[in-house]
């Protein structure tokens, strides 16, 4: 026991060194970072904007008004902002696995899987998650007196976050794991990734039966987000259905992690 | 001739690529497929403006195979590696001019997503049933449509050379390419149609040279292309085309290679 959470503090210790040169690198480019945030978050802005003129012309969608989509589309911008900053190298991984790179990786002293995370904190890619914090905070303030939401329901959209931005870092963990038998992941990332991310930026019950399941089951993307928006908004599952959402997001992250172990047993290096 | 073979090469080297490429079709017409459902939930079987229910599942099919000839270009058409690595400095000697070699290997790309990009899509969306080939019945209506589809690819073409170029005068062109993609889509009227926004919206979107790569294509397809659309694509074409010209002579001129 005393062993392994040595193991754990010497990862966490290097990690935190790695990161660290990484944000300084980053850093020397203020001007580029700060123009690279800005145009971030107009992107998902515009994202928002047509979603929004959409809404305001049907009406509804799937029984979902206004605020209720505006907070569903920010819970889904928050956490997925997490990965994008703190996975954006594993979202990069093809590149590790076309040049050899991941050679260089087994030999550090930490875990595989924290040292190529820990070679790029994308600072940048956190106007996702900031966002995503104003989009619900907005819906927030529309909907709280009406839906009574208290202290309760904040700390559940706390949790809700932070549950669907583990299940989004399993997810990209588990697309960059796959890279090791197919090597490249860019073709993989649309359909595992961007997909999912966008269709639960709306209700799930717009979708047919199958495509719900794909995402409450093979892919569980639904319990970052379509589950626990509907708990928080009174739209039928109780808040307890929360404690699922935290116990899919580690179970996802376990199986991830696995799949990532077993690739790197697998991987064989490249060579010219 | 020249650059029908630089094309050519450009066109046959994604071709090593094609069944990975297929994969991402399937993400693809993923998209289209959630765009769809979408409004199918936000129409609820009653027209929208001037859009029927069946009209706003075709807009989405019809903009996802657009997309691949005007706005899923390669980054920057490849234009920041050569300024990154010095590369351009030689690419500025070469006795061809820079701007004509890249946009017709682009054009190369265009010609394989055409073939190995729209025409899964469109088998896709033709399979679903929501893909509105009875919109150019008439060949009056498929000249029309292959114009407007050739004046949107060089548009993409154009646009996104000039976010390339943009590297010269920054140190790195990130922003440049989110702030395209932001403009691009939302402009363009990717998930929301031009012809439903806010009238005073719709018009001045109409005049920016975005809707030309996606909602101009698309309209001309389903047939409610108005003639302010098509002056603004041929403006912004003509436009676009010296706009790049000049920029490549400034950027000639700027040029600093570091290296020995």
């Amino acid at each position: 026991m005393r062993e392994a959470l040595k193991a754990a503090g010497d990862g966490c210790r290097t990690y935190g060194i790695v990161a660290a040169s990484s944000l300084r690198s980053r850093a020397a480019y203020t001007w580029n970072f700060t123009l690279s945030l800005f145009f971030q978050m107009l992107m998902y802005s515009a994202d928002v904007a047509a979603l929004l003129l959409m809404v305001r012309t049907a009406g509804a969608i799937g029984g979902w008004g206004t605020y209720d989509i505006l907070f569903l589309s920010g819970l889904v911008l928050a956490s997925s902002g997490v990965y994008r900053v703190f996975g954006s190298e594993l979202h990069n991984f093809d590149k590790y696995l076309v040049h050899g790179e991941f050679d260089g990786v087994l030999i550090r002293p930490a875990h595989t899987l924290l040292t190529v995370a820990a070679r790029s904190i994308d600072v940048e890619q956190g106007g996702a998650f900031l966002e995503g914090v104003v989009l619900m905070v907005l819906a927030w303030r529309h909907l709280a007196p009406d839906l009574g939401l208290g202290v309760v329901d904040a700390l559940c959209a706390a949790l809700a976050v932070a549950c669907g931005a583990v299940i989004w870092f399993a997810v990209v963990t588990a697309t960059a794991a796959l890279g090791f038998w197919t090597t490249r992941i860019d073709d993989l990332q649309p359909v595992l990734l961007y997909g999912p991310e966008t269709a639960v930026s709306y209700p799930l019950s717009i979708y047919p039966k199958a495509v719900r399941w794909i995402f409450q089951t093979i892919l569980p993307v639904a319990f970052g987000s379509y589950v626990p928006a509907a708990a928080i908004l009174r739209k039928g599952p109780p808040l307890s259905d929360l404690g699922w959402c935290a116990a899919v997001a580690a179970a996802s992250f376990v199986a991830a992690l696995g799949l990532w172990n077993l690739g790197v047993r697998r991987y064989t290096s490249t060579g010219s | 001739m020249l650059y029908l073979a630089l094309a050519q090469a450009s066109m046959r080297k994604n071709m090593a690529y094609a069944w990975a490429h297929m994969a991402n079709n399937v993400g693809s017409a993923l998209f289209g497929v959630i765009y769809i459902m979408l409004w199918r939930a936000a129409a609820h079987g009653r027209p929208l403006g001037a859009f029927s229910p069946r009209d706003l599942e075709s807009y989405i099919a019809v903009g996802q195979v657009v997309l691949w000839l005007t706005t899923f270009l390669p980054p920057y058409l490849g234009i920041d590696r050569h300024i990154r690595t010095g590369q351009i400095a030689l690419e500025f000697a070469r006795p061809v001019g820079y701007m004509p070699r890249v946009l017709a290997a682009a054009a190369g790309e265009v010609a394989y997503n055409a073939v190995f990009r729209c025409l899964p899509l469109l088998a896709m969306f033709t399979l679903m049933g929501v893909f509105p080939w009875e919109r150019v019945a008439s060949p009056g209506r498929a000249a029309a449509v292959a114009a407007a589809f050739t004046m949107a690819a060089a548009m993409g073409l154009l646009v996104q050379y000039l976010v390339g170029i943009a590297g010269f005068w920054t140190t790195e062109s990130r922003w440049a390419r989110r702030l395209y993609f932001a403009l691009a889509m939302f402009c363009g009227g990717q998930l929301f149609p031009l012809q439903l926004m806010p009238a005073g919206l719709r018009d001045a979107l109409t005049w920016l040279p975005f809707q030309a790569m996606i909602s101009f294509p698309v309209s001309v397809w389903l047939g409610v292309d108005t003639l302010p659309a098509w002056t603004s694509a041929a403006l912004w074409a003509l436009g676009l085309a010296w706009i790049s010209a000049r920029l490549t002579r400034k950027a000639a001129r700027r040029l600093e290679v570091q290296g020995g």
